[in-house]
């Protein structure tokens, strides 16, 4: 469970996320909405302490996050980048298993863990010796959602995985997305600008604009809303889909 | 009929082989040590002045400046300090050959994509581990390169050691030059370059290899 709480963070005299306050349950998918600058990608950032807040307060199931060890944090939640960020000089397999070497584990162990994992997310086990760049970015991205799952963390922070992605794959891994989160029942935290998959993948949805949170609901309830700006977003979306 | 090139050079290196390896081998000391400093110098500075971006700049300025010095004057201007022998000839060296490796190490880090980079972080790789699994990988191939030209340039600027005492190869060419020895000349000079180019060899396929 993750509870964001009053949280605030500027940037010199502009203000990135303002007074937020945030709940996530254990299992569920959050989705953070808005449009760029809305500090959605900011707020993602500050539970892993990728970037520290300036006021209010995280947990991270029960544990303050403003006390932890950011190493530690980090390593005991998954985390999935847009640019995904693949080691270009580790194999597949040494990729997926990337936080089990940071965390000191034994070659065989993460060997295994790793064709288990490729396994899981619908990757064939001869890419497994490839190096990342023999890889389509479909497949790529597969290997980034596997490495996040490597230590098995409770929650997994996803930074607009699939944003860089063409609709066809992007379809596939949201449907990857939604098997995983049937079997494994994960916390995550997702953002992405489409409200399309943010209603395909979140159990909530929380908006975003210009670092305040202007709404939040279950995706149903979200899709209903009379709310103008969140009117807009799905509108925005309906347009660039057609 | 007076003897050609080769025929100088065959008698000479018949004669004086043993001559010529031993100036081989001080040109090799002189390079290996020099070569080995500059390595573990310029690689620890580079990666210690990589976190701190303003300083590099200052750093690689001083380098550069070092670098355009020619390396007789460099010789001159460390014989009040140092005296002549091989201490001044292998400061001069390590002073001389640090540019490349500096810039290279730095430049190497410096590219290291910031996606990858953040992936890392954001997964829980500590400062050591960052560096070692994840940025001095990804620079070697650039470390090796700069490493290469260090190596070069120290075979070829190190027979101007002759000049404070150090020996080595450009003892024999310096000889052979005042002696109108031409077998004598080309064996040193040939040798030299032999060398520059067995290295230059070696660590470009040292720097295809980590590619």
């Amino acid at each position: 469970m993750i509870d964001i709480s009053r949280v605030t963070k500027r940037y010199g005299a502009s203000v990135a996320v303002k007074e937020v306050s945030l709940t996530v349950a254990a299992g569920q998918t959050m989705v953070l909405i808005g449009p760029s600058g809305s500090g959605k990608t900011t707020l993602l950032k500050m539970i892993n302490r990728m970037v520290d807040f300036d006021e209010g307060s995280i947990r991270v199931n029960g544990l303050d996050i403003a006390g932890a060890d950011p190493v530690a944090l980090r390593r005991g939640i998954g985390y999935v980048i847009q640019q995904i960020g693949l080691l270009p000089h580790f194999s597949v397999s040494d990729n997926i298993s990337f936080v089990l070497r940071l965390l000191g584990q034994p070659k065989p162990l993460r060997d295994e863990r790793a064709e288990a994992l490729a396994r899981l997310v619908g990757l064939p086990p001869e890419v497994l010796v490839k190096r990342p760049f023999q890889l389509s970015g479909g497949q790529q991205q597969r290997v980034g959602v596997a490495r996040a799952l490597a230590a098995d963390p409770a929650i997994i922070l996803m930074d607009e995985p699939f944003g860089a992605v063409d609709p066809i794959t992007r379809r596939k891994l949201q449907d990857m997305i939604l098997e995983l989160q049937e079997r494994m029942r994960k916390t995550i935290v997702f953002v992405t600008h489409d409200m399309q998959e943010a209603l395909t993948l979140g159990h909530r949805v929380a908006v975003l604009d210009r670092g305040e949170l202007v709404w939040q609901d279950t995706a149903a309830a979200t899709a209903e809303s009379e709310q103008p700006f969140v009117r807009e977003l799905i509108g925005a979306t309906g347009r660039c889909a057609r | 009929m007076t003897p050609g090139p080769l025929q100088l050079l065959a008698e000479y290196v018949g004669g004086k082989y043993n001559v010529l390896l031993a100036a081989l081998w001080q040109q090799c000391q002189l390079v290996l040590i020099a070569s080995a400093v500059t390595l573990l110098l310029g690689v620890g500075v580079g990666v210690w002045m990589s976190r701190r971006p303003r300083l590099a700049r200052i750093l690689l300025r001083i380098a550069g400046t070092l670098y355009t010095i020619p390396i007789l004057a460099t010789f001159a201007l460390l014989i009040p300090l140092l005296g002549i022998g091989q201490t001044p000839a292998l400061v001069a060296l390590v002073m001389y050959g640090m540019l490349p490796v500096l810039h290279n190490t730095y430049a190497g880090l410096r590219d290291v994509d910031p996606a990858v980079r953040q992936a890392a972080r954001g997964m829980g790789a500590d400062a050591r581990q960052m560096l070692l699994l994840v940025e001095l990988p990804l620079a070697l191939p650039k470390i090796i390169a700069g490493v290469r030209t260090m190596v070069v340039m120290n075979i070829s600027v190190s027979t101007f050691a002759v000049f404070i005492g150090a020996g080595g190869l450009g003892a024999i060419i310096l000889q052979g030059i005042r002696t109108f020895h031409d077998g004598m000349l080309l064996a040193g000079t040939l040798l030299t370059a032999l060398l520059a180019m067995i290295a230059e060899q070696l660590l470009k396929w040292l720097e295809q290899k980590v590619r």
